[in-house]
């Protein structure tokens, strides 16, 4: 349930396109601008994606996409705890730095 | 234990903590300014994984779009020989930096000249899908093609670039090849810059390849003109 809330609560946070709120919705050349620019971050943030090592992006993927919480990405994957924490601070970090240099 | 608590960090920024540990690793932020830092810097950098966000841009990204856009006329994305004018299949498949330039030159200059709001939100929501997919082939012309592809793979947006001006009876044609053979999707213009925009509902997973040609104004059954530009859809 927990885990169903948070994802309930990411996607709210996430938000949806169709109303970019720096344009005015009538504004084709505004919304096409605002679509090009999701669009070159959304590459942006694929390519440090890949960067990640693919333990990092498991455990990221299980803890932001999947929703799981610190013992469930434990018991899926087979590490112990402390692993969980360490691969996901330090996935989050290079993903920090790879998006923030970019910015 | 001080060490164990950083690297709580991550997790909690991503709501993962079991509330045990939530709690504990609230006690230590609010006595860790470094921890309440890397929090916030981890929660904008997952933010930006879910895609598009409710928050504006960043201002400096925004900057620079307009600033490549503003530049792009001088940018020819052409390397190879120019000397056959037409008939050539794909030539390449461009790197991201040119894809990006040239989507966002096309977005802002298409909507700029038309003024059809349902092709730009179309074009806006697609492009910023994190679901949808994307390539750019160039064709021996130079042509430039640009292919994305919706989620549910019902709906693909083509944008063309570098556009040879054609006599007002003439067309470009798009087309989707499949099983059963090339099906004419949308016939098009280049607008004054060279570019083109159509935006094509169909089942693309029923389809291989697209392709471009030139032909009458009104379209053909078939392709008659040589291929400008193709590629896999």
């Amino acid at each position: 349930v927990r885990s169903e809330q948070a994802l309930r609560d990411r996607t709210d946070r996430a938000g949806r396109l169709d109303a970019p709120t720096d344009a005015t919705p009538d504004d084709p050349a505004e919304l096409a601008m605002a679509g090009a620019v999701a669009h070159i971050d959304r590459g942006r943030v694929s390519d440090a994606l890949e960067r990640l090592t693919p333990l990092q992006r498991q455990a990221i993927d299980l803890a932001y996409f999947g929703a799981c919480t610190q013992t469930e990405i434990a018991e899926i994957l087979g590490v112990p705890l402390g692993t969980v924490k360490t691969r996901v601070r330090d996935g989050l970090i290079r993903l920090r730095d790879e998006l923030g240099a970019t910015v | 234990m001080s060490d164990d608590l950083h690297t709580m960090a991550g997790l909690y920024a991503l709501d993962a903590l079991d509330d045990l540990e939530m709690r504990r690793f609230e006690r230590h932020l609010d006595e860790c300014e470094s921890c309440r830092i890397e929090v916030q810097e981890f929660r904008e950098a997952a933010q930006r994984m879910s895609g598009p966000s409710q928050e504006r841009p960043p201002s400096g990204l925004k900057a620079r779009v307009i600033e490549e856009v503003q530049r792009t006329p001088q940018v020819h994305l052409r390397t190879g020989t120019t000397g056959h004018r037409r008939g050539r299949f794909v030539v390449g498949v461009l790197g991201a930096a040119a894809s990006v330039v040239l989507v966002a030159t096309l977005a802002v200059a298409l909507v700029s000249t038309r003024s059809d709001l349902s092709d730009a939100r179309a074009l806006s929501e697609l492009l910023g899908d994190p679901r949808s997919s994307s390539v750019t082939y160039r064709g021996a012309d130079g042509v430039v093609a640009r292919l994305v592809g919706s989620p549910g793979r019902d709906r693909l947006v083509v944008l063309l670039g570098d556009l040879p001006a054609i006599d007002s009876d003439r067309a470009y044609a798009i087309w989707l090849i499949g099983a059963d053979g090339p099906k004419p999707m949308a016939l098009v213009r280049p607008d004054g810059s060279g570019q083109a925009l159509a935006v094509i509902d169909a089942p693309v997973d029923q389809f291989q390849t697209f392709g471009l040609t030139d032909e009458p104004a009104g379209g053909s059954p078939a392709p008659t003109g040589p291929i400008i530009v193709s590629g896999a859809v």
